[in-house]
């Protein structure tokens, strides 16, 4: 009688032993580990805040970011102008995904200020050159969004242009903007937490940049969430 | 002032944006500086903060003795009001000090510049330690300010920031304790050095 019918397993990425395979040990060696080399930009946005909060303080790494942020932020902002205004009658992609650019790039801009001005009465002001490379990143995160939801607005679109095609454009830049927002606020706390690794925040500096991260967040998805009104891009 | 306005305005920033990068040759990563130029001059809300902040330069003495003092200045017109005699003399004397670890770095610096490569990353590694020191205290400073300022506009009754500002001006104590004792210990040694080295 068998004690147990589970296949035993020595290591998770081995090859699980089976009756249908022959036992080799090439095949039970456990997978190598991949060498994939340096996380690019694009992976650091998408998948890890701390990654991209050590490229905001890397003083060396800080306009590369920036100008790759900026890349972003204009190519998926772009595709998704393009891809919506082909689904409308008459709609000029190329016109329509300059002006969607120029309005998120304006509504950046617009958020700024704010919170500068809020870090700095919160007393945790945060050095500009770094808001900056924070708030591009942030904002990147919310185009590429922007740009994998196109097919959706683009689809309702053809389907009902009264009431589906521009709810969906609403909800796509609604959800860009909730998501550019939360990565603000993440990244703020990160950048807080690495900034020196010897000394951590106090509760009193936590409390601050909670402050000054929550603000932030409102501020970058309300400018950004109604950055598609400017200018008549989509009208 | 009209949408036209605003572009002319926009448009003489980043001109002047433009200039200062060619000027002050600052470029942005691997970008040559003519390509850094073109686009600070349509971006300068952006591109500006990170091409200043790209110099490889490290931060200057004078730069770094302007930022003391400016802090320095700006805690003796808040503090007027809400720090007593001896709170006073105790942030003068931390001033002091960061003076004195500002030459420190001066004087690192050139000591790198002039070393031979066997001692040179010692010396870098001490300079690191150094600047984050200094770094720290000039934070501490900045932070007091901050809370100062919090308290003359706070109701009369709140402690709360009062006791805060007691808390950094507790810190700063302790650093000038610390440094006084270093110096002692220095000293101390320094002579036991010498008379060691004479018999």
């Amino acid at each position: 009688m068998r004690a147990s019918i589970a296949a035993p397993r020595t290591d998770s990425r081995a090859e699980p032993a089976s009756p249908f395979i022959a036992w080799s040990d090439d095949d039970r060696a456990p997978i190598a580990d991949l060498d994939l080399g340096p996380a690019s930009l694009i992976d650091d946005l998408l998948r890890s805040p701390q990654a991209t909060a050590e490229r905001v303080l890397d003083p060396s790494e800080s306009p590369e970011l920036v100008l790759g942020a900026l890349g972003t932020i204009v190519a998926g902002t772009a595709c998704f102008g393009a891809i919506v205004a082909a689904a409308r009658p008459g709609g000029s992609p190329l016109v329509t995904a300059a002006f969607a650019v120029f309005d998120v790039l304006l509504a950046l801009a617009a958020a700024l200020g704010p919170i500068y001005a809020a870090s700095i009465l919160a007393a945790a002001r945060l050095p500009l050159s770094r808001l900056v490379a924070t708030l591009l990143s942030s904002a990147a995160v919310g185009s590429l969004l922007l740009a994998a939801l196109a097919p959706l607005p683009y689809g309702l679109w053809k389907v009902d242009d009264t009431w589906a095609g521009p709810l969906a454009l609403v909800g796509a830049f609604a959800v860009s903007a909730i998501a550019s927002g939360s990565r603000m606020r993440r990244l703020l706390h990160a950048l807080a937490e690495q900034v020196d690794p010897e000394t951590k925040p106090t509760e009193r500096d936590r409390a601050r940049v909670a402050i000054v991260a929550r603000m932030s967040m409102v501020f970058v998805a309300f400018t950004t969430g109604l950055s598609l009104w400017a200018f008549d891009a989509f009208v | 002032m009209g949408a036209t306005g605003i572009l002319i305005v926009y448009l003489v920033v980043g001109c002047g944006a433009a200039i200062a990068v060619i000027v002050q040759r600052r470029s942005l990563g691997a970008l040559p500086i003519p390509a850094a130029a073109g686009l600070v001059l349509v971006l300068w809300p952006f591109l500006l903060p990170a091409a200043v902040a790209a110099s490889p330069e490290t931060p200057r003495r004078g730069q770094r003795a302007r930022r003391i003092a400016s802090l320095a200045n700006a805690l003796r017109g808040i503090g007027r009001d809400f720090l007593r005699e001896r709170e006073r003399e105790l942030l003068e004397h931390f001033v002091e000090r960061l003076h004195a670890s500002d030459a420190r770095l001066a004087d690192l610096d050139a000591a790198i510049a002039t070393a031979p490569e066997a001692v040179r990353e010692r010396l870098r590694l001490l300079r690191e330690s150094s600047a984050r020191e200094h770094e720290r205290g000039l934070v501490l400073l900045e932070e007091l300010a901050g809370q100062l300022t919090l308290l003359r506009f706070a109701d009369e009754d709140s402690g709360g920031e009062r006791e805060h500002v007691e808390a950094l001006l507790a810190r700063i104590d302790a650093l000038n304790t610390l440094s006084q004792a270093e110096l002692q210990d220095y000293g101390t040694g320094g002579v036991a050095f010498i008379s060691a080295k004479r018999s």
